[in-house]
């Protein structure tokens, strides 16, 4: 159970720390291209590493002096304009940035950097992804393929981070709404294909949120999604510790103690899966008393795993008269 | 009575027993299974009815659960799994559904029984094993067996078993617009013609009609087909075509049909990179797959005319070939009784009296320009060329005494300073054709060789005006190859018109001399 919770504590802010270190890699590699003067591998550096984090000026600053060093000025223009627009006021290298892009502008005279057409499709595509369809579906498509399809254009205005912002969001809405069962289900009718589509999900919104809270959900509705994988994928010592565990960090999904039951059985701890159950429907009476009838059906089961036939029997015949 | 009530319960429990055994084996055997739920205002009435409609059903195939010690036993013999909707891989059926499919009981039937008046009356509820009451009917009859009797008679004359069964496992049954499970199942209906729908996600449904018959079991069987998927590229140029697995299906934003599987993509449209990609397709699936196109990096549309401007300091070096139809006439020595080139002379050493013959002199050599340019004006700061030629024509040279010598002229050397010159250049992508003009200073020197007297050099300078037009590849924004023609014309007409052709290298550099603040080299 422990090494669970440990593996679990871990995951999460593993996964949203490696944007951070994404964005200091990248920065790194970038820097050391530019030293040595390959300015196209710097520029695609400094891409990813405002992909990473788009609210760190510094990127900006140094993808629009590789741009410079190609001759590309308009885009320099762009890209010194964007560190200036996100740098703090008091950033020791204003007067020299505002210079170099002094001297880019009037190199780039009248020509105007505009987003190439490539990025623009994506861009927009994505807009109206965000606006209609899916965040998320099979194989990584939906708003989420659109936007890695973004990424791979090299797309890296500062912009981004609101899209990112919008696609964790949409993609939480969308897990959290696949995440509620119907009233005529006892959990999230899903499958463990469906299962593995909502971990992914998990993980897209988990890689691009930038907001605590969103980190905090991610991170307690991973043992969600892992006890249900454990669980369909009939690890059965795994999916004790972790339906224990999904069920204490998320109290708001009250089903969970389902999951808790049956994980309990499926290990061939029936004693103790009676236990959790008569504990389960006591909150039940208040939560959701048209699950009771069900708790009666599992009980007889129980019992008769227990060999308590009598009690089993006594059981169905509460639920089939 | 009562010890006859255990033999006849015994003597049905120990085939039922067996049939129990089956079930074990084959949990979905066609055999049903039926729990008899019996209440009623006389103990005795009721147990007569139940031993009663043991009697009644010795003929039928399926299992009957008449008493609670015969669910007792029927419960220890039968542990399910837990259900699946449990972890929510199928839709969670109502409670009582869920206890029917946990015991894998067909239905159930509950009577009440009420005794008046030497009459036993018993009404009945047939509850399939979606916990629905499918049939209720009340028969009454003068004592509880004959109750047992006509009740199991009404039952089992006018209803039937049909079973289904479909591969996937898993379909929605729906039977006469009613849903009825999933498949597998067994379902008891009445007796006559039913129509039954089978739908499964992903895949066609499929429409059917059952004919039930009394006392019997009639199976279904369907094997699914998968639905064909669609493929709809999007985001590409219009007109772009979609190759699938090497095959051209259709083109951007055309729904293209595919079989449930895993496909290379490609996308092709001129003037863009081909994309390639690789797409899964579901069974019914309508997948949309954004694939925007990268324009080419082309001939004539790899360099930006803003990339090439911005380097303004331009260096241009190439080979030179002048061809020019002169006279000379002025050419002197500098010394003080100078030797001066009187005139070409013909094959007889003739020239004419007044004027001189003229005669056209090829020269090669190599020119160097640097010039300052703006966008599409230029300056060109200063342009030389060096030139050499070996003419090896017959000359009269007049010597200091006076005398026209005969002689010959083996060398020639040229040097042209051209200090300003303006230049107009317009941008076709990487092809930038350009006009220039001018002024400039050409020196030249003549090497006269003669048996009468000693070799001399002799020279002549003079201004000329230029007119140039050329075409310049640029194979990076800074490097490129070019390609020129001049035209210069002296001030002084012996020299005639001098016509020089170029092919050279040249390259451009944005900040040579360091005066603007250009960023860091290191960061």
């Amino acid at each position: 159970m422990l090494r669970w919770i440990v593996f679990i504590t871990m995951l999460i802010p593993a996964l949203a720390h490696a944007a951070a270190f994404d964005h200091a890699s990248s920065v790194k590699e970038g820097n050391a291209a530019y030293n040595r003067g390959e300015y196209a591998k710097a520029q695609k550096a400094y891409t990813q590493a405002i992909q990473a984090d788009p609210n760190q000026p510094g990127p900006y600053r140094n993808l629009a002096r590789a741009y410079f060093w190609q001759d590309q000025y308009a885009a320099a223009t762009t890209f010194y304009d964007n560190y200036l627009k996100l740098a703090a006021g008091d950033a020791p290298d204003l007067e020299q940035v505002k210079a170099e892009r002094k001297l880019a502008a009037t190199r780039a005279g009248e020509n105007v950097w505009t987003l190439p057409d490539n990025q623009r499709l994506a861009r927009a595509a994505l807009d109206a992804g965000l606006q209609s369809g899916k965040a998320f579906t099979e194989g990584g498509g939906g708003s989420w393929g659109l936007y890695e399809t973004l990424l791979r254009t090299d797309y890296c205005q500062p912009d981004l981070a609101q899209l990112k912002a919008t696609l964790s969001r949409r993609l939480l809405d969308e897990f959290e709404t696949l995440l509620q069962p119907q009233s005529t289900d006892l959990v999230p009718p899903l499958g463990l294909e469906a299962w593995q589509v909502q971990s992914q999900r998990l993980a897209a919104a988990g890689e691009i949120a930038m907001d605590p809270v969103q980190a905090d959900l991610v991170l307690r509705r991973t043992a969600v999604v892992e006890a249900a994988l454990a669980l369909l994928g009939a690890r059965t010592a795994n999916a004790v510790d972790l339906a224990k565990l999904a069920r204490s960090q998320n109290p708001d999904l009250k089903w969970t103690g389902w999951y808790e039951v049956v994980a309990l059985t499926q290990a061939g701890e029936h004693a103790k899966a009676l236990e959790t159950l008569e504990s389960f429907a006591r909150t039940l009476r208040s939560d959701n008393p048209s699950q009771l009838p069900y708790a009666t059906v599992v009980k007889a089961m129980l019992l008769q795993r227990l060999e308590r036939w009598d009690d089993s029997a006594q059981a169905y015949q509460l639920i089939l008269r | 009575m009562l010890r006859l009530f255990h033999i006849v319960l015994l003597i049905l429990l120990v085939p039922l027993g067996a049939a129990a055994q089956d079930n074990e084996a084959a949990p979905q055997s066609d055999r049903e299974v039926v729990l008899w739920n019996v209440d009623g205002d006389n103990q005795r009435t009721i147990e007569v009815f139940r031993t009663s409609v043991g009697e009644a059903l010795a003929g039928e195939a399926g299992r009957h659960i008449l008493t609670d010690a015969a669910l007792k036993t029927y419960v220890r013999e039968n542990t399910g799994p837990l259900p699946g909707c449990l972890l929510g891989v199928e839709s969670c059926p109502s409670p009582q559904a869920l206890g029917f499919d946990a015991l894998q009981l067909s239905f159930a039937v509950h009577v009440t029984l009420k005794t008046s008046a030497g009459q036993v009356s018993a009404k009945y509820a047939l509850i399939d094993a979606q916990g629905a009451v499918t049939r209720e009917s009340s028969i009454d009859a003068p004592n509880a067996r004959d109750a047992a009797f006509n009740v199991v008679r009404d039952i089992f004359d006018a209803t039937g078993a049909a079973r289904f069964e479909t591969t996937p496992a898993g379909a929605k049954i729906v039977i006469d617009g009613r849903e009825s499970g999933t498949t597998p199942s067994l379902s008891r209906l009445p007796v006559g013609r039913h129509e039954f729908t089978l739908t499964l996600s992903g895949f066609a449904p499929f429409t059917g009609q059952v004919e039930v018959k009394k006392g019997l079991t009639d199976k279904i069987q369907h094997t699914f087909e998968e639905l064909p998927g669609t493929l709809v590229v999007t985001d590409a140029p219009a007109g772009a075509l979609v190759l699938v697995n090497g095959e051209q299906k259709g083109r951007v934003g055309e729904p293209i049909a595919l079989a449930p599987g895993t496909y290379a993509i490609e996308v092709r449209a001129d003037g863009y990179d081909t994309l390639r990609d690789a797409a899964t397709i579901g069974s019914g699936e309508e997948l949309r797959r954004s694939l925007p196109l990268a324009k080419s990096q082309g001939l004539f549309s790899g360099i930006s005319s803003e990339a090439i401007t911005v380097n303004n300091y331009v260096f241009r070096m190439g080979f030179e070939h002048g061809i020019q139809t002169a006279t000379y006439q002025d050419a002197r020595t500098g010394a003080d009784v100078p030797y001066e080139l009187r005139s070409f002379t013909d094959g007889n050493g003739g020239f004419p009296a007044v004027g001189a013959l003229e005669r056209t002199v090829h020269t090669n050599g190599f020119r160097l320009d640097f010039a300052y340019q703006f966008q599409n004006i230029g300056i060109v700061l200063l342009s030389m060329s060096y030139l050499l030629g070996q003419p090896d024509e017959l000359v009269a040279t007049t010597t200091p005494l006076g005398t026209d010598e005969p002689g010959k002229l083996v060398g020639i050397q040229r040097l042209q300073m051209r200090p300003f010159q303006l230049s107009y250049r317009e941008f076709y992508n990487n092809f930038v054709p350009f006009a220039e003009a001018g002024m400039g200073m050409d020196f030249t020197w003549l090497d006269i060789e003669s048996p009468r007297f000693d070799p001399q050099r002799l020279s002549q300078s003079e201004g000329f005006v230029g007119l140039g037009i050329g075409l310049q590849y640029f194979i990076t924004p800074k490097f490129f190859a070019m390609a020129r023609y001049s035209l210069q014309t002296y001030f002084d007409t012996g020299l005639g018109n001098d016509h020089l052709l170029l092919i050279g290298l040249g390259a451009g550099f944005p900040n040579v001399f360091g005066f603007d603040a250009e960023p860091p080299e290191k960061l």
